[in-house]
């Protein structure tokens, strides 16, 4: 091919110029996308996530752990991990199983089994 | 030969070569917008209610050893010591109607009906009973309530005229099994801590009261005993599985 001098210069020069670019436009592109949208961001609400659902179901606390309330059954205290075991109820341990306002040294009395004798009451 | 490339074909290439270049690494700088996540465990912590206290229940010492009582709080030496069991075998449980600091008044399942006594708060293990029971003689029913609703309501027969059950505040001290449902008094009896007002001695007792199952049904919801309280067998059976020593048990 015949080129003068000039443009076949040029040539060398854009060539030397393109592969120092295209290098590292390669590596980009086998670099991980960032994650997260590119473009217009929603301050209030950043990635335009669906706000979390009212918890309606206790039993549903453990799949929903945003859920901001607190259950109403004490009794509900292993799935729904915002209520405090310590909170009183007899929830057993690690609470004392008092009720609030109760005297904690005072433990809720067990069923005493009868034992074998023979009585000897006025009948 | 002539190629068909042009210079100004050669040199809009190069500039759009340029330009892409430029491009991409305008993104490999890591200019694209940031997008702060909501972290669940960001949220604030939740307020927690406390649920509602249920209803006071009555306090039973519980002793293991031989407990002093007092006749009054501070007293250098005891009025008498209870052992750690009654005659039967039963746990110590003393039914508390007063308190005043580090002394506690105990009722005593001991004669006159309704003595009391001071132990020391130091002395006793103290339980909390939502349970009790309470006879009507005149309807000839007794009531076990739980948290203070009615679970079971049950005729009974009650003392004879000549042998009245007492009335009064009193609580269970003992729970036994006589071993066979068609004993005398059914297969299981409370013992009260009441002693009736006429007998001193019954059956080599001393007198005690107790609320018990019968080898006679027919009698219940009659006024024939010598002053215990007769249940139906089954009745005694589930107040059995229900009712813990100290439960108070008001006869009126």
């Amino acid at each position: 091919m015949n080129l003068n001098p000039g443009i076949r210069a040029l040539l060398v020069a854009l060539s030397v110029a393109g592969a120092a670019l295209v290098a590292p436009a390669m590596a980009l592109a086998e670099t991980p996308a960032p994650e997260g949208p590119i473009g217009p961001v929603d301050v209030a609400n950043p990635i335009d996530e669906p706000e979390p659902e009212p918890c309606d179901d206790p039993g549903d606390c453990l799949t929903n752990p945003t859920e901001p309330e607190p259950c109403d059954d004490p009794g509900d205290c292993l799935t729904n991990p915002t209520d405090d075991p310590d909170e009183g109820g007899d929830d057993g341990d690690p609470g004392d199983g008092q009720d609030d306002g109760e005297d904690p040294y005072v433990t809720p009395s067990d069923v005493d089994r009868p034992i074998l004798a023979d009585p000897t009451f006025t009948g | 030969m002539t190629t068909p490339l042009t210079t100004r074909t050669i040199i809009r290439t190069a500039a759009a070569a340029v330009a892409l270049t430029l491009a991409l690494g305008a993104c490999r700088s890591g200019d694209h917008p940031s997008t702060p996540r909501n972290e669940p465990g960001a949220a604030p912590p939740a307020a927690l209610d406390s649920p509602a206290p249920s209803g006071s229940g009555a306090q039973v010492a519980r002793s293991s050893t031989d407990l002093a009582v007092f006749a009054q709080p501070g007293d250098p030496s005891p009025a008498q010591v209870l052992p750690a069991t009654t005659t039967f075998g039963s746990a110590r449980a003393l039914l508390i109607d007063g308190d005043d600091g580090d002394w506690l008044r105990a009722l005593l399942p001991t004669r006159p009906n309704g003595s009391t006594g001071w132990i020391r708060r130091a002395d006793v293990e103290l339980r909390r009973v939502d349970e009790a029971i309470e006879v009507d003689l005149s309807a000839r029913t007794l009531r076990l309530l739980v948290d203070g609703q009615v679970v079971v309501t049950t005729p009974v027969a009650i003392g004879a005229p000549d042998n009245p059950t007492p009335t009064g505040r009193f609580y269970v001290v003992d729970k036994l099994a006589t071993g066979d449902p068609d004993d005398t008094y059914g297969p299981v009896a409370f013992g009260l801590s009441g002693h009736s007002l006429r007998l001193g001695e019954f059956a080599g007792g001393d007198g005690q009261i107790g609320i018990h199952g019968t080898n006679d049904p027919a009698s219940i919801g009659q006024a024939v005993s010598h002053g215990c309280i007769r249940l139906h067998n089954d009745v005694i059976l589930q107040l059995a599985d229900l009712v813990p020593l100290g439960t108070p048990v008001v006869i009126d």
